[in-house]
C-alpha cells in the first residue's frame, strides 16, 4: 500500500518536472519483460566481454530507465557478484560465491540499445566500480 | 516483496547464462496487436507482451518553456478531409525525407529541424529548398536541454529565431554545412547499414564550422526563423496551421507497442510507457473512418509504414495534440 502511494506521488513528480521534455530517460519496472530482456543479455555480454574465469551475475538491481531513441535505450545500474560457477561448466543456476571475498559484490553501469524492427541489440556501455 | 523480486530476476539471470543468446523474437505482442480489433498493424518486435497494461490509457504530456500561443482564424478557410503536403507542395524534397537520429535522444532536434527544412521550402513558394542540420541544433542549443539525453521543442524553435541554424544532410551524405554524425546502425552482418560503432550516449560537440569542402562559412549559412510560436491543443486550429504553413513538431507518450506500428491509425493497445518523443506532422486525413495524423518519425525508412505512421486525431492521444510548437522563416 504505502509502496503504492509513493509510486504514485513519484510519477507525478516525474510527470510535472519532466514538462514537455522528450528524448529522456524514465525510471523502469525491473520486472517488466522487455527490461529483463534487455538485462539478460547485458549480463551474458558482460561475462563474455570479462576475462574472468566465473560467471558474474546480478545481486542487486539498484536503477532501471529507459530512452526513446531510434528504438529504446535501457540503462542499468546493478550490483554484480561474482558466483562459485566456471564459465566452462554450463549450470541452469549459480548462486552467488559464498565467500565473500571471492564474491566481491560491486556496482555496474551497463546500457542496452536495442532497435526490434532490425534485430539490433548491443552493449554500449559496461562500466564497473 | 522487494526481496523476492530480486531473487527472480536473479534466477532469471542465472538461467540466461545456461543460453547466454537473446531468445528469439517474441511474436506474442505483435500477434496480440494483429489480433484484436484494431485500427492498426505490427510488425515483428523483441519484448512479449504484459497483459497487466492492456487498456492502460495514454499518459498526457505537458509543455516546456512557454512560447506564444498562435491563433488561427480557422473559420475563413474550408479544410479537406484528407491533406498531404507532399501532393500540396511537390516541389518541396524534404517533405519527402525521414531522418536517423541514432541510439541518441535526440528527436526534439529532428522534428524541430524535418520541419523547419519543410516550411523554408514551403515559405519560398518552392524557390529554396535546404536541409536544415539536425546536428547543429542538436550540439549547440544548450537551453534546449541535455543533447542526447533528451531536450525541449519549444527552445529548439526559439533557438531558430535567435540563433539560427545551419543546412546539414543525413549522415555521411556530405550535404550542407553539418551533416549528422552519428550513423545508424545494424545488428546483422547482411544489412545494407555499418554494425554498430563508437556510440556511448555522448551529444556531439558543437563545431561552429562547416564541413571541409562547403563552400559557405558557418556563419554565412545560418538560417533564421522570424517567429516561435505554440499551437493550440484545438483540432481544428493545428489543421489549420498545417495547411496555411506547412509541418509542425510534436510530442507525444511512447508506449511499447509504438514500435512495432506497421500500418494503420496507430492507438495504444498494449505494453508499458517507454518515454515522450517528439515528432514532426504534416498532414491529416481518414481511413475508414478513424481520423488520424500523419506524422514522419525519425527512426528511417525501415521502421513504421517507410518511415511514416498514422496515429488517432482528436482525442489528444498520448499526448498528440498538447505539444504542437512552429514558427515562420525569415
Amino acid at each position: 500500500m504505502f509502496l503504492k502511494v509513493l509510486a504514485t506521488l513519484l510519477a507525478v513528480l516525474l510527470a510535472l518536472t519532466s514538462a514537455g521534455f522528450v528524448g529522456g530517460w524514465r525510471d523502469a519496472d525491473a520486472n517488466r519483460k522487455d527490461v529483463q530482456d534487455a538485462l539478460q543479455f547485458a549480463v551474458a555480454q558482460h561475462n563474455k566481454a570479462s576475462n574472468d574465469m566465473f560467471v558474474s551475475q546480478v545481486s542487486r538491481v539498484i536503477k532501471v530507465q529507459t530512452q526513446v531513441v531510434s528504438g529504446i535505450n535501457y540503462s542499468f545500474t546493478v550490483e554484480m557478484v561474482r558466483t562459485a560457477c566456471r564459465k566452462a561448466d554450463v549450470k541452469e543456476v549459480c548462486a552467488a560465491h559464498p565467500d565473500k571475498s571471492i564474491a566481491m559484490p560491486h556496482e555496474c553501469q551497463i546500457k542496452v540499445y536495442n532497435q526490434a524492427w532490425t534485430s539490433t541489440i548491443k552493449v554500449t556501455q559496461n562500466t564497473c566500480q | 516483496m522487494k526481496c523476492l523480486i530480486f531473487l527472480c530476476l536473479a534466477s532469471a539471470l542465472a538461467m540466461s547464462w545456461a543460453r547466454p543468446h537473446l531468445r528469439a523474437l517474441s511474436h506474442e505482442m505483435v500477434n496480440y496487436i494483429n489480433k484484436v480489433n484494431s485500427t492498426w498493424k505490427a510488425g515483428h518486435n523483441f519484448g512479449n507482451v504484459d497483459y497487466s497494461y492492456v487498456k492502460q490509457l495514454c499518459g498526457t504530456m505537458l509543455k516546456g518553456p512557454k512560447l506564444p500561443v498562435m491563433v488561427q482564424y480557422a473559420g475563413d478557410i474550408t479544410l479537406p478531409k484528407n491533406f498531404d503536403p507532399r501532393e500540396q507542395w511537390p516541389n518541396c524534397p524534404t517533405l519527402k525525407e525521414i531522418r536517423d537520429q541514432g541510439s541518441c535522444g535526440s528527436c526534439w532536434a529532428f522534428g524541430a529541424a524535418e520541419a523547419i527544412s519543410d516550411r523554408i521550402c514551403i515559405h519560398s513558394n518552392g524557390k529554396m529548398s535546404v536541409e536544415i542540420s539536425s546536428e547543429d541544433l542538436l550540439t549547440c542549443c544548450s537551453e534546449c536541454g541535455m543533447g542526447c539525453n533528451g531536450g525541449y521543442p519549444s527552445a529548439a524553435w526559439e533557438f531558430w529565431t535567435s540563433e539560427g541554424l545551419v543546412t546539414g544532410g543525413l549522415y555521411d551524405s556530405h550535404i550542407g554545412c553539418r551533416p549528422y554524425t552519428i550513423e545508424p546502425c545494424e545488428h546483422h552482418t547482411n544489412g545494407s547499414r555499418p554494425p554498430c560503432t563508437g556510440e556511448g550516449g555522448d551529444t556531439p560537440s558543437c563545431d561552429q564550422k562547416c564541413e571541409p569542402g562547403y563552400g559557405i562559412s558557418y556563419v554565412q549559412d545560418k538560417h533564421y526563423g522570424k517567429e516561435a510560436y505554440q499551437v493550440s491543443s484545438d483540432e481544428k486550429q493545428i489543421m489549420a496551421e498545417l495547411y496555411k504553413n506547412g509541418p509542425v513538431e510534436g510530442a507525444f507518450s511512447v508506449f511499447e507497442d509504438f514500435l512495432s506500428y506497421k500500418s494503420g491509425v496507430y492507438k495504444h493497445i498494449t505494453g508499458a510507457e517507454v518515454g515522450g518523443h517528439a515528432i514532426k506532422i504534416l498532414g491529416w486525413g481518414e481511413e475508414n473512418g478513424t481520423p488520424y495524423w500523419l506524422a514522419a518519425n525519425s527512426w528511417n525508412t525501415d521502421w513504421g509504414d517507410n518511415g511514416y505512421f498514422k496515429i488517432l486525431r482528436g482525442e489528444d492521444h498520448c499526448g498528440i495534440e498538447s505539444g504542437i510548437v512552429a514558427g515562420i522563416p525569415k
